[in-house]
């Protein structure tokens, strides 16, 4: 086991699935609760799209995807409010152009298929250093905004009417929200990919969503199985050699499954 | 000081419609600080709208609208008021707060910006919630509660600020004949020793006469504005209901006010 936490690629993939499921987890309550639960595999379609982007221009993809996924979010959120549609029609719209734009410049361009396809599974073994600094520095901020405006967060997630009655400035709370969930859809695509990240927002909070014992504990147990989840997932996949992130997603799967079991039976 | 400065809420010649579809035409009125009035009309009668127009969730199309001797729609000075929409109660089943928690949130508009770290007055939710009948609910999750119980959570979290003016709609709903006298009393209190404004939605037109001193009958546009003993002596109203309809509120409003004199007077 020693020998194992001695690999550096561990490290880095410990270290960061730690932050990145601990963020992915406290979003994810805050979403579920406020009907957007597939807003996180709407904005990574369009991470699809943009890294396909960030290939054809030879930049690394990180860098263009964050302000591409930021802006997508803005999209849907705008979608939303100004166009009057509801959240699922909005990240629809804004999934598909994502999907579309990614097969559309890899068709076009050609010859970085396989560069691209890589990134729909994510390896969180590879990560390297520079993303896992990002992630943390990222994931600490993000907690700390979290936890200042928590009372306005459930606010807008109870009664977003009610809050804004109440002074709170409801669009500055959104903007803030969407563009967390955007740039933890970049973080978390590379620990679970594309296809898998909705799973990591969603999974663990309606899991602690079961089992809840308050708004503040809620965020808490979410944050528990997000993190449990990751790293048990990439112990078990780099000793009986499976895939990392669907290992993630299965664990995060079974603790959801034995949630539902203990509130029917006990 | 200006007329308007002197009313809580003033509106002048107000039109709204949704699309094309109109719903008020040529609102104007002004209501005093400390009068309780109640906003009565059939469904789909504008009142909703008339109340979201009054704080500035929705704009008119055509008039002013001001609060507080502001626009609404730049009213900013929250903590003066306690709003408690129109719900549907079955979204909050799955909600994971305690009734503490929800309450608690009454209080935010208290804080003037930085809302972080707020810890509630605990005194005085505990009082409120005593008045309520819901003291030993506290800790009860809010998915928990019957419709009227969540009632009275939400009125507890409208009354904790004690603002100058209340705006309730359709409060009355879901509330059992004791919780409905309850509440009365609460408001009677605040409206006579503490002056605060009340504006009321209700279909209750036998009951509300008791404690309203203003009336507005809303049909898309004012039919009546005034006391309820000028509504009771207006032959214009006799005419708009007929006989028996303003019969049936004036004599139960007469008759059940002098029951409450006299249960009051022993």
């Amino acid at each position: 086991m020693v020998e194992f936490l001695n690999h550096g690629f561990i490290q880095k993939a410990l270290i960061a699935g730690f932050f990145i499921s601990m963020l992915c987890s406290m979003l994810g309550v805050f979403l579920v609760l406020r009907n957007l639960s597939l807003i996180g595999d709407g904005l990574s379609h369009v991470t699809f799209g943009s890294i396909a982007i960030g290939i054809l221009f030879k930049s690394y993809p990180f860098y263009i995807a964050i302000p591409i996924v930021m802006a997508s979010a803005m999209g849907i959120m705008k979608l939303k409010e100004k166009a009057r549609l509801l959240g699922d029609a909005a990240i629809g719209i804004v999934s598909s152009l994502g999907i579309a734009s990614g097969v559309f410049i890899s068709s076009v361009a050609g010859g970085f298929n396989i560069d691209l396809f890589s990134y729909l599974f994510g390896n969180i073994l590879a990560i390297n250093w520079t993303e896992v600094i990002i992630s943390i520095f990222l994931s600490i901020i993000f907690i700390f905004l979290i936890s200042i405006f928590y009372q306005e967060l459930l606010f807008i997630t109870f009664d977003e009417e009610s809050a804004k009655v109440s002074g709170v400035n409801v669009h500055r709370i959104n903007t803030m929200l969407y563009l967390m969930t955007a740039v933890t859809v970049v973080l978390a695509m590379k620990a679970v990919g594309i296809l898998l990240v909705t799973a990591l927002l969603i999974l663990p909070s309606v899991t602690a969503l079961q089992l809840s014992r308050g708004f503040k504990a809620t965020l808490f147990i979410s944050s528990i199985i997000g993190v449990f989840s990751v790293i048990s997932g990439i112990v078990i996949s780099f000793f009986l050699d499976l895939p990392t992130g669907a290992t993630i997603v299965l664990l995060n799967f079974l603790f959801f499954a034995l949630s539902l079991f203990y509130k029917r039976f006990f | 000081m200006s007329m308007i400065d002197e009313n809580v809420i003033s509106m002048k010649d107000v039109y709204f419609s949704y699309n094309s579809f109109e719903v008020l035409s040529g609102i104007s009125f002004d209501l005093k600080k400390g009068s309780f009035l109640a906003i009565v009309g059939p469904n789909g009668s504008g009142k909703t709208t008339l109340i979201r127009l009054m704080i500035g969730l929705l704009k008119p199309q055509r008039g002013e609208v001001y609060i507080f001797g502001q626009r609404a729609f730049l009213f900013k000075d929250w903590y003066r008021i306690g709003y408690l929409p129109q719900k549907n109660y079955f979204s909050e089943n799955h909600f994971p707060a305690k009734v503490k928690e929800i309450v608690a949130l009454g209080l935010l508009s208290k804080k003037r910006s930085w809302k972080g770290f707020y810890r509630p007055d605990l005194k005085t939710m505990d009082k409120y919630l005593d008045l309520l009948g819901i003291l030993d609910l506290k800790e009860k999750f809010i998915g928990e509660l019957s419709g009227g119980q969540r009632q009275r959570v939400l009125i507890a979290k409208t009354l904790l600020n004690e603002p100058e003016l209340l705006i309730l709609d359709e409060p009355l709903a879901a509330l059992d004949p004791e919780t409905r006298e309850k509440f009365f009393d609460i408001l009677e209190g605040l409206n006579k020793k503490k002056a605060t404004t009340i504006i009321m939605i209700t279909h209750d037109t036998g009951t509300i006469g008791r404690y309203a001193s203003y009336m507005l009958y809303l049909d898309k546009r004012v039919i009546f504005f005034g006391t309820f003993e000028s509504f009771c002596e207006s032959e214009a109203m006799t005419e708009y209901f007929g006989e028996y309809t303003q019969h049936l509120i004036c004599h139960r409003h007469h008759i059940e006010d002098i029951f409450k004199k006299s249960y009051k007077h022993g």
